[in-house]
């Protein structure tokens, strides 16, 4: 693939955000609840709600560590704790579950259905079509089972990763434990070669997530298709996909100094007199801090509308570089 | 002759939205008393972890007891009460998928930048927020002075609201000695 036209992407995706503000609606929406694409973030949710045996066991070992510690109350606690019934805590375990269950099914809605509805907006506004939140929320449900398929998909492999690779590191350091000089060796080069493996992985991960979700939406492709497709095109586009990456993490980390500018611009000199005229005025003082908090609420919106844009931004960039393969290369 | 479609304002959307949040609250309040009029610490313990469990269970039936209610009844008891009506613009009730997109997906999406989605009511002709546009639906006043009934509504809520929390608080007042014995 030719080198892209990086200043043009910037110039294209600027003027997007700037003539699609509805865009800005998916834009907030495609991070909520993080990414789903790491499937250790699921497993940690589910280990926050141990079984009924466990619970147990805890409880039954709370007055040996922290009963010295509390008294009689912490005694009385854990008397209290071995005579709730096995039901209470299967009933209070299944309800919570679910709770996380539902929260999880949810948030992979949101965030889904706010990328499908984002790409295919991007590529309304591109076109010259008028975009609006009621002619594109129905591309984010046209997509959305697809969407979850892939994130779930991707989940997978990242959360494989994490299992595999510890693992491989433990059978490596097993074998050469015996010889001093190789399990020191195995404990400093293995686990950089592990960190440098997993962080290129979650890299190629998340470039094959970016193409991928625009083949399924922009090209039409099934969840398989799609995911094998977008790791042909990782390998082409590696280069021009880490430069758009990179492009996209500099103009966040300008918009988040942007927002840390505007913090300290918005509340810091006035919650800095309110404090100074604490004791000699309080009513000015109080009415400074009520004027700083309401600053605050100000910033938090100008920040959030910031980010909004910022990700319409990135994700604009990402469908050029996109339509760019397809055209220039693909067809 | 053809009926014209009369749509609900944002203040009657939030009168009816503010009825079933007091009902939640009544819910909630209710078994607080219990956990106040404890007598020992085991009653106590007792107390709260059923409170809890009670919340978690609010927590899980309340998102399919509004969906049911919507695709059914075509609304929450808040908006029937008054007599509005959430449906498609072609006057059809929504279907359950319909109805948890809106429950779930529409409030994240109009709670979005500090609840504009919501306030969107005021500015479009068909009085739709965002959560209204992102499935095509709206909420019609099925009552010309449905509003004055959900003030009614709203106030006797509000005086039982009222009522229960006094008798939290006097509870605790009157057993207070055991509250301040328990921390020392």
């Amino acid at each position: 693939m030719k080198t892209p036209n990086f200043s043009e992407y910037i110039k294209n995706s600027f003027e997007i955000v700037k003539k699609n503000k509805w865009l800005w609606i998916f834009g907030a929406l495609v991070g909520t609840g993080g990414s789903f694409n790491s499937g250790s973030r699921i497993s940690d949710m589910l280990d926050k709600n141990p079984g009924q045996g466990t619970q147990n066991n805890l409880l039954k070992d709370l007055p040996k560590t922290t009963s010295g510690v509390l008294g009689d109350a912490t005694s009385a606690l854990s008397d209290w704790f071995s005579q709730v019934p096995t039901f209470k805590w299967v009933l209070f375990t299944l309800i919570i579950v679910l709770l996380i269950v539902m929260g999880i099914t949810i948030a992979l809605i949101i965030q889904n259905w706010a990328r499908g509805a984002l790409i295919k907006g991007l590529d309304k506004a591109r076109q010259g079509t008028h975009v609006d939140l009621k002619n594109t929320s129905p591309d984010g449900f046209a997509y959305l089972k697809r969407l979850i398929g892939l994130s779930l998909l991707l989940g997978l492999v990242v959360f494989g990763l994490g299992v595999a690779a510890p693992f491989l590191w433990v059978v490596i350091f097993l074998v050469f434990k015996n010889i001093a000089i190789l399990k020191i060796l195995w404990i400093i080069l293995g686990i950089l070669l592990f960190i440098i493996i997993f962080v290129l992985t979650l890299l190629l991960v998340t470039i094959v997530n970016v193409f991928a979700q625009r083949l399924i939406v922009l090209e039409n492709f099934g969840v398989r298709a799609a995911f094998k497709k977008a790791l042909y095109i990782s390998r082409q586009t590696l280069l021009a996909s880490f430069l758009t990456g990179f492009i996209n993490f500099c103009f966040r980390l300008m918009a988040g100094i942007l927002s840390l500018v505007l913090l300290a611009i918005s509340i810091g000199p006035s919650s800095f007199i309110a404090y100074n005229l604490w004791q000699s005025n309080p009513v000015t003082s109080v009415l400074l801090i009520t004027l700083t908090a309401m600053s605050f609420l100000v910033f938090i919106f100008f920040s959030s509308c910031l980010m909004a844009a910022m990700n319409v931004f990135s994700y604009s960039n990402w469908n050029q570089l996109f339509n760019d393969y397809i055209k220039t290369d693909h067809k | 002759m053809e009926k014209t479609t009369v749509y609900a304002t944002f203040w009657e959307r939030f009168l009816s939205r503010l009825i079933d949040t007091l009902v939640y609250l009544m819910l909630i309040f209710i078994p607080l008393n219990s956990i106040v009029l404890s007598k020992s610490f085991d009653l106590l313990l007792d107390n709260i972890s059923n409170f809890t469990l009670f919340i978690l269970i609010i927590a899980l039936i309340i998102l399919p007891f509004e969906t049911l209610m919507i695709s059914k009844l075509g609304g929450t008891p808040g908006k029937l009460l008054i007599g509005l009506r959430i449906q498609k613009t072609s006057g059809k009730l929504l279907n359950p998928k319909e109805t948890f997109i809106r429950l779930t997906l529409g409030r994240a999406v109009s709670g979005l930048f500090f609840g504009l989605g919501y306030f969107w009511i005021f500015k479009n002709e068909k009085r739709q927020g965002w959560h209204d546009l992102i499935n095509d639906s709206v909420v019609v006043r099925k009552i010309n002075y449905g509003w004055l009934i959900g003030l009614l509504i709203l106030i006797v809520f509000a005086i039982i609201n009222v009522a229960i929390v006094s008798g939290v608080i006097a509870g605790f007042a009157a057993n207070f000695s055991f509250f301040s014995h328990l921390l020392g």
